[in-house]
């Protein structure tokens, strides 16, 4: 399988006043086409930290210090860390979106739904909704003002080139010039296509006339997803975004990711507290560990077969559906990343703990196909 | 079985003020005419969707506010009370005063927020144990350590501010604060979700834990099945201000009846692989409990919704081993899961 | 063991955020050195009348002011006052119209705003709408007809202001007591049985007089610049009294000069009018530093 992302050796900190905290350290992680990769582990862990300086969305204090995410789209390969800041922007909605936990904080509140996802198609796929426009225009059925269609058609043709020009906002808005009406039509059309396709009830009148605060969780949830998904992105990125929502909502948002990789996105990397989840939508699974990763494997491998004894001592934790007695819980409290314990992090909290785990930060090995663990107790042998 | 709390047709509306003189123009029927009966020594687990009304009951139970209309009768401990006394429009200083007050206690869903961010945990703790009156302080600072030290703290833990802790660790603090009172009920209003899963362990072992010690009744509201399944020993379900199924927790997950209960059923994400099964995908969303469906308040989304359903309201009724479910169907539902959703829970 | 109790270490933490940020050090430095002119001041500038120290001294009866010179380091005003002695003085008497004027506004506004948000129904509706109406007036209409009624005097002014300054109070501590009525450790305090009076001191106030607090530093020099106001309008201190405002009031007639020298006389309005300007300064430039030190949800950081 091809990788879609490669993470190779990520480090973040936040330089703070009470010291740097060391919230990535040297993290390597490849994300294959095709795939929904699950990312879990303890609050505090570094997990959306890690998607976060992935889109390089870290706020104020943090740094990416060093280390490359390589993504491969149509054959290129970019290092998202090195591009132009420019760029980048149009990367995160192009290619790759994310989704956060808080629907609300994602919404404006006065603009309609409909206004708000169009908003995003307009932004990122405007040549090509210009190009569709361009053909109703060119095709017979259109019945306009000759020389108004004339003038239209000049312009979507230009827009159709580069949707950026100048003189096309200028035009945009002086009276009896305003040509973006039938480009927003457009896009409006598109954001009701896409809300069907995510199964938003009466999604033309919603999107005409709500607002976000007529909507449900779910639903702001699904409007969120529906304009992360307005330009058909390669990767989708989910930072919890169904914590929130109801047992039966979720199940609604989860199945629709489902459904969603099977003919939009490729990718999927989805953050959630939840192993239930996990268990249920993903094909892969991350677990880190206070900044560090610690096991990558298939989630098949993972919960019955888990290396780590981070891994095991998270799944015995979580009550299951067939749980009798004591649930097993960890010990000890999650570290403070300022002074972070050296070699393994884990090492304190650990059942099978070594001399060697509190000295030297152990290496990521390959201890089964596809199956990386980072511990010493695989390491000698 | 004893009982120790039982509610009688609880309502609660909330009211939506508005117009000029903001005068009352509608209310949120977060509880309409709820009836149930929580036991001595047990752990009630109240699951349902957000808004469905749990946390209103929760605080309802426990005095928080006062209900619209109905009762909630307590049956106090050890003298043969048959009769209960109602509590559900005493006043706050009447409860204090007949030693009802210090009996039942709540922890909240967040820990962040229920301490005050400005007091340091000594205080936090000792605040209730202070409203008990006639404790010297070096008695209190006693007590303060004999808590701490039975919900896993230490006496470092002592002279610190809430937000120094991590949020395991507060709400620790918020559960030793809980039981300081020696109460004999609690309300936990989600008190993990707020937690990551391997502190949640903790927790909910913790409670277990206390719960045997001091034999004390829970009523657990969350909307985590798993969670419910581990701690409770019996399970109510609501849906919009409504109890539409109440059963004990084993019958809850092998003999589910009403169609809702089977959707939350299977909306629980397993942790577990090879559980792959049919999932009850509901469509539409929630009700507005301003102004609640005609006949059964599912109905809307019910898969096996039939005309009766539209017009007449369910009433929960017994089907046997005090399982009590409201709804028409409740005699078919098994069988109509099993044709169109294949049998597996 | 005594460093390191909480509450030192809190306090600590709080004086290292506030010092972190360089206007706070300019608004210290200032209130400092206004502290020490106020403390010092029979020092820097001795009384010639012990009993009456705030009588200005004043060198003759001519009417134009004269410039610096050895006897008087910031020239006279009108009337030969001593401009330095007026300065030197007039901070006593400018720290004492804020802090009472404050404490007097605070008392009121406090009181009527917990009392508002923390009962809510019919009493917050009182109270708030009587809020409404005192806001409705301006401010300085309404002072100047209480100074009238009662008679003129730097003491009528105080009183006159802070019967009007209390109104910003009740709505910002109402807003934030209608927040934290809400929050679930009021709730948590309420299930415990605590009666409603000590909850009200004990969790509600100190959370939320902190915006209060901090509006009140920054509306402390803005009184003073009012009080100065009203001074000028002479409805205030008698003619000679060490106060900037009458001050300014003295040297109304001069600030612009003869046509030939329009800014002859810039001393007698420079000193006393940019010690106001520099008072008021230094109390908004800590209520901002305040403001940033005093948010619990930012120490969390
Ligand atoms: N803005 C910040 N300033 C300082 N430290 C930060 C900041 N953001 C994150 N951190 C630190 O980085 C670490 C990782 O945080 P992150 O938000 O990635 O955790 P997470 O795994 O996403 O947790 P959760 O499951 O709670 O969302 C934490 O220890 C946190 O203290
Ligand atoms: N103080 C209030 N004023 C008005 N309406 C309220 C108030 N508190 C709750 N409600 C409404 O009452 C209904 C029930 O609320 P409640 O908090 O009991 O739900 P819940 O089941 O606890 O939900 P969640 O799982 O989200 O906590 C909701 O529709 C809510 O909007
Ligand atoms: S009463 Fe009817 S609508 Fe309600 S749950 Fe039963 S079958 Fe469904
Ligand atoms: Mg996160
Ligand atoms: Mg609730």
């Amino acid at each position: 399988m091809t990788a879609i992302l490669e993470i190779k050796d990520l480090v973040t900190n936040f330089y703070t006043y009470e010291g740097v905290v060391k919230a990535l350290n040297k993290i390597s992680l490849d994300i294959e086409k095709g795939v929904t990769f699950g990312l879990v582990g303890e609050s505090g862990c570094g997990k959306s930290v890690a998607v976060r300086s992935i889109m390089r969305i870290i706020q104020a204090p943090g740094v990416v210090e060093s280390g490359q995410v390589i993504f491969h789209s149509n054959g290129d390969s970019t290092d998202l860390l090195k591009l132009s800041e420019e760029s980048m922007r149009d990367l995160r909605g192009n290619q790759i979106s994310m989704i956060f936990q808080e629907p609300n904080s994602a919404l404006n509140p006065i603009l309609s739904i409909g206004e708000q996802v169009s908003e995003s198609f307009l932004f990122h796929q405007k040549k090509d909704m210009c190009a569709k426009v361009l053909a109703n225009l060119n095709s017979s059925g259109c019945k306009t003002f000759v020389p108004w269609k004339h003038y239209l058609r000049f312009i979507y043709q230009m827009a159709a080139k580069n949707d950026r020009a100048f003189i096309l906002k200028l035009l945009s808005r002086i009276p009896f010039f305003k040509w973006d009406r039938r480009a927003k039509k457009e896009a409006l059309n598109r954001s009701i296509d896409i809300m069907e396709k995510l199964h938003v009830p009466d999604a033309e009148n919603v999107a005409r006339n709500s607002y976000p605060h007529n909507l449900s969780g779910g639903l702001k949830q699904r409007i969120v997803i529906a304009i992360a998904l307005a330009c058909n992105p390669e990767l989708l990125i989910s930072d919890e975004a169904t914590s929130n929502l109801d047992v039966t909502i979720q199940a609604q948002i989860l199945e629709l990711f489902k459904e969603l990789k099977k003919e939009i996105i490729s990718s999927i990397i989805l953050i959630t507290h939840d192993l239930g989840i996990v268990a249920e939508t993903c094909e892969r699974v991350g677990v880190m560990y206070a900044g560090n990763l610690c096991e990558v494997a298939d989630v098949e491998m993972i919960f019955n077969n888990p290396k780590h004894p981070y891994t095991k001592v998270l799944l015995d934790s979580v009550p299951k559906i067939s749980q009798e007695g004591k649930l097993l819980s960890i010990e000890g409290n999650v570290p403070n990343l300022v002074t972070p314990p050296p070699g393994c992090r884990f090492h304190p909290r650990c059942r099978d703990a070594m001399d060697i785990c509190s000295r030297e930060l152990p290496a990521t090995i390959e201890i089964e196909k596809g199956h990386l663990v980072a511990c010493h107790l695989y390491l000698n042998k | 079985m004893e009982k120790l709390l039982e509610l009688k047709k609880l309502k609660k509306y909330y009211p939506i003020l508005g117009g000029v003189l903001r005068r009352q123009i509608n209310s949120v029927k977060a509880l309409d005419g709820i009836d149930l009966t929580i036991n001595r020594g047990e752990c009630l687990g109240l699951v349902g969707e957000s808004g469905c009304g749990k946390t209103t009951t929760g605080k309802a139970i426990i005095k928080l506010h006062d209900p619209t209309e109905g009762n909630i009768l307590y049956y106090k401990d050890g003298n043969g009370d048959k009769k209960g006394v109602d509590i559900a429009y005493m006043k706050r200083r009447a409860l204090k005063k007949k030693g009802i007050r210090s009996k039942l206690q709540m922890v909240f869903q967040d820990p962040t927020t229920s301490m005050n961010p400005r007091m340091l945990v000594k205080n936090v703790i000792a605040e209730p144990l202070k409203e008990l009156g006639n404790m010297g302080s070096k008695m209190l600072q006693d007590r303060v350590l004999e808590l701490l030290g039975l919900v896993g703290l230490t006496r470092d833990h002592l002279l610190r501010y809430p937000h120094e802790f991590s949020g395991g660790q507060r709400q620790r603090i918020a559960v030793a604060r809980a039981i300081a009172t020696n109460p004999e009920f609690i309300v936990m209003d989600e008190p993990t979700s707020a937690l990551d899963v391997s502190v949640q362990a903790q927790i909910l072992n913790l409670l277990v834990e206390l719960q045997e010690k001091y034999n004390l009744t829970y009523l657990f509201v969350t909307h985590h099945l798993l969670v419910v399944k581990y701690i409770s020993q019996r399970i109510a379900v609501m849906y919009l201000g409504k109890i539409v199924e109440v059963s004990e927790t084993k019958e809850f997950f092998n003999k589910p009846i009403h169609p809702y209960t089977h959707a939350l059923l299977s909306g629980i994400p397993i942790p577990e692989i090879g559980m792959k099964r049919k999932r009850m995908i509901l469509t539409g969303d929630v009700p507005s409990p301003i102004s609640p469906p005609d006949g059964c308040r599912f109905h809307n989304r019910c898969p096996f919704v039939e005309e009766r359903c539209r017009i007449e309201e369910p009433l929960p009724e017994d089907i046997g081993n005090h399982h009590l479910v409201a709804c028409h169907r409740k005699y078919e539902v098994e069988k109509l899961f099993g044709d169109t959703y294949g049998n597996s829970h | 063991m005594i460093e390191n109790h909480p509450r030192l270490k809190e306090f600590k933490y709080t004086f290292i955020r506030i010092f972190r940020n360089p206007t706070a050090i300019l608004g210290f430095t200032l209130l400092f050195v206004f502290i020490s002119v106020a403390v010092f001041a029979p020092y820097i500038a001795p009384p010639k009348n012990e009993d009456r120290p705030y009588m200005m001294p004043h060198y003759g009866y001519s009417m134009s002011p004269k410039a610096p010179s050895e006897k008087a380091i910031f020239g006279t005003t009108e009337g030969q006052y001593d401009i330095f002695y007026g300065v030197v003085w007039g901070t006593r008497t400018a720290f004492k119209i804020g802090i009472y004027i404050i404490i007097m506004a605070l008392l009121i506004g406090v009181t009527l705003g917990t009392i508002a948000g923390y009962y809510g129904g019919i009493v917050d509706e009182i109270i708030m709408r009587c809020v409404d109406v005192v806001f409705a007036i301006p401010f300085l209409v309404l002072a100047m007809a209480i100074v009238v009624s009662f008679g003129r005097g730097l003491n009528v002014i105080i009183f006159a202001i802070a019967l009007i300054a209390w109104r910003r109070y009740p709505r910002v501590i109402r807003s934030g007591i209608l927040n934290l009525r809400e929050e679930e450790f009021i709730q948590a305090a309420k299930v415990m049985g605590v009666p409603d009076w000590k909850i009200m001191i004990r969790h509600i106030i100190p959370n939320a007089v902190f915006p209060v607090i901090v509006i009140a530093f920054m509306d402390c020099g803005s009184f003073v610049l009012i009080a100065a106001f009203m001074s000028f309008l002479g409805l205030g201190a008698p003619k000679g009294f060490a106060d900037w405002g009458q001050m300014i009031a003295l040297a109304r007639n001069y600030i612009v000069g003869p046509p030939e020298a329009p800014l002859k006389y810039w001393f007698t309005i420079v000193y006393p009018g940019g010690a106001i300007i520099l008072f008021v300064l230094a109390w908004n430039l800590i209520g901002d530093a305040f403001r940033d030190a005093f948010d619990p949800k930012l120490r969390r950081k």
